[in-house]
């Protein structure tokens, strides 16, 4: 029986490490078995605004990919992968011209729009293979923290207008309180870090990851947790940027999810990846 | 709807050019009611000369060449909170994307950095090109040395060609 496959997506591959690391170790910690989707490709996200046809091509054929593969589910621990693949499915079911169009692009692969593996991202899996029980079991050092999280766009809107993000935000919080992180509402929460917008207008991409640092900071929670990594790309990497864009200076730890869970499962900082975290995360006293 | 005018440019709707930004739409602008929603969680809002919902409304009369060549579609966050927000299921997001693809194709406007990334795109299958981890101290670590298993990457050459042909016809 096949397992899961993993898609890792550009970010992590052009040396965004410490999500991987965080994710490979932590499922190894709580025995979920991943198998690397092979050849890894582009998901389809940077070129929407050039060609919506070609970047729904690209996210549906990891999909179908996958599933030639024989695997019935794909994990996308980048929440921007996570959405291709669902907004994708949405175009697709809503559209006739674009599912021809794919089909016909799929054609030269034997590819099928009829064989897709269904995409899934972390804090799912997560909650399914172990649940807020189960990770309360394996916990070694309770963190203790309250953490401001971030959730991201699309993490919290994979499926607008459904309220599936909410139903995912229940989850991410029982699982953080299970391993004693308690992650409160503070004012901006849902809000963007403008990592799309990077792409268009560098400055107010900035100025929005700046305002999510200044909101944390003010709400004086332990740090910024993240799930994806164009939000660890603009709230982790360029912290100083983004701070001065707002005329901050005081810094303030980022830490992926996974990372999040990996200390309090007891897993060593180093194979987590944390010297690979740009921002001030020896503040926290869980890392040291 | 075809003997709209607008008052302030004098354009007449297009609707051809509507039925083509919207044909791919999952949620195109048609049901829009013009409530608002969309704009009042908007954050883009005050880079915003347009805003969303008045994006919404020009396109759903036919207004489209105007919002192609506009620079509002460009201060989008893609936040995707204006779809969410929606009680009619339309996706400014989607639309603004759509208006996009349009400029674009017509070469009014392309991102530098859009440009980079289609060129690593065509040579290596990703978005950015693979490369070195490097910690906060500037040390450089290969994949081996971390333990992480070598992936191939990349696109077959089948993808390749259905990519550009998805690409040449737009």
């Amino acid at each position: 029986m096949p397992g899961l496959a993993v898609f890792w997506g550009c970010r992590v591959l052009s040396g965004d490490v410490a999500l991987e690391l965080s994710v490979r170790k932590v499922l190894e910690t709580l025995g979920v078995d991943i198998t690397d989707l092979e050849p890894q490709s582009c998901c389809g996200e940077p070129i929407r605004s050039l060609n919506l046809t070609a970047s729904c091509y690209l996210a549906l054929r990891i999909l179908a990919l996958s599933a030639s593969k024989g695997y019935n589910e794909v994990l996308m621990p980048c929440s921007k992968g996570y959405f291709m693949a669902n907004w994708s499915l949405d175009m697709l079911s809503r559209s006739g011209e674009l599912s021809e169009a794919i089909s016909k692009a799929f054609s030269s692969e034997g590819l099928s729009l009829d064989r897709l593996s269904r995409p899934i991202d972390l804090v799912e899996l997560v909650y399914r293979a172990v649940g807020p029980e189960g990770l309360r079991n394996k916990v070694e050092k309770p963190l203790g923290l309250r953490v401001a999280l971030h959730p991201g766009c699309y993490f919290m809107r994979s499926k607008p207008g459904t309220g599936e993000g909410l139903r995912k935000l229940a989850e991410l919080r029982e699982l953080l309180s299970a391993v004693g992180v308690e992650a409160p509402y503070y004012p901006g929460m849902m809000d963007c870090c403008g990592g799309s917008l990077w792409l268009t207008r560098q400055d107010a991409a900035l100025t929005l990851a700046g305002s999510k640092l200044k909101a944390a900071s003010e709400s004086s929670l332990d740090c910024l947790v993240v799930l994806c990594p164009s939000c660890f790309e603009m709230l982790d990497a360029r912290q100083e940027d983004a701070l001065s864009a707002v005329g901050e200076k005081k810094g303030v730890p980022v830490l992926y999810l996974p990372q999040l869970l990996g200390l309090a499962l007891g897993i060593d900082p180093a194979e987590l990846g944390l010297r690979f975290n740009r921002s001030p995360v020896e503040e926290l006293s869980v890392v040291r | 709807m075809s003997g709209l005018t607008d008052l302030m440019t004098m354009a007449k709707p297009n609707e051809a050019l509507k039925a083509r930004i919207i044909a791919l739409l999952a949620r195109g602008p048609d049901m829009c009611l013009q409530c608002g929603r969309c704009t009042s969680g908007c954050t883009a809002f005050r880079l915003l000369e347009l805003k969303p919902h008045e994006i919404v409304c020009s396109a759903k009369m036919g207004f489209v060449e105007e919002l192609v060549s506009s620079k509002s579609i460009w201060d989008c966050a893609l936040c995707l909170k204006c779809a969410e927000r929606c009680p009619q299921e339309v996706s400014p997001y989607e639309l603004i994307l759509s208006l996009r693809n349009e400029a674009i194709s017509k070469g009014l406007e392309i991102p530098e950095a859009l440009r980079d990334i289609l060129m690593t795109l065509m040579e290596t299958g990703l978005a950015f090109k693979p490369k070195k981890a490097v910690d906060r101290e500037g040390k450089a670590y290969g994949r081996e040395e971390l333990g992480l298993p070598a992936l191939r990457t990349g696109l077959s050459e089948q993808a390749l060609m259905a990519l550009m042909e998805l690409l040449g016809g737009a």
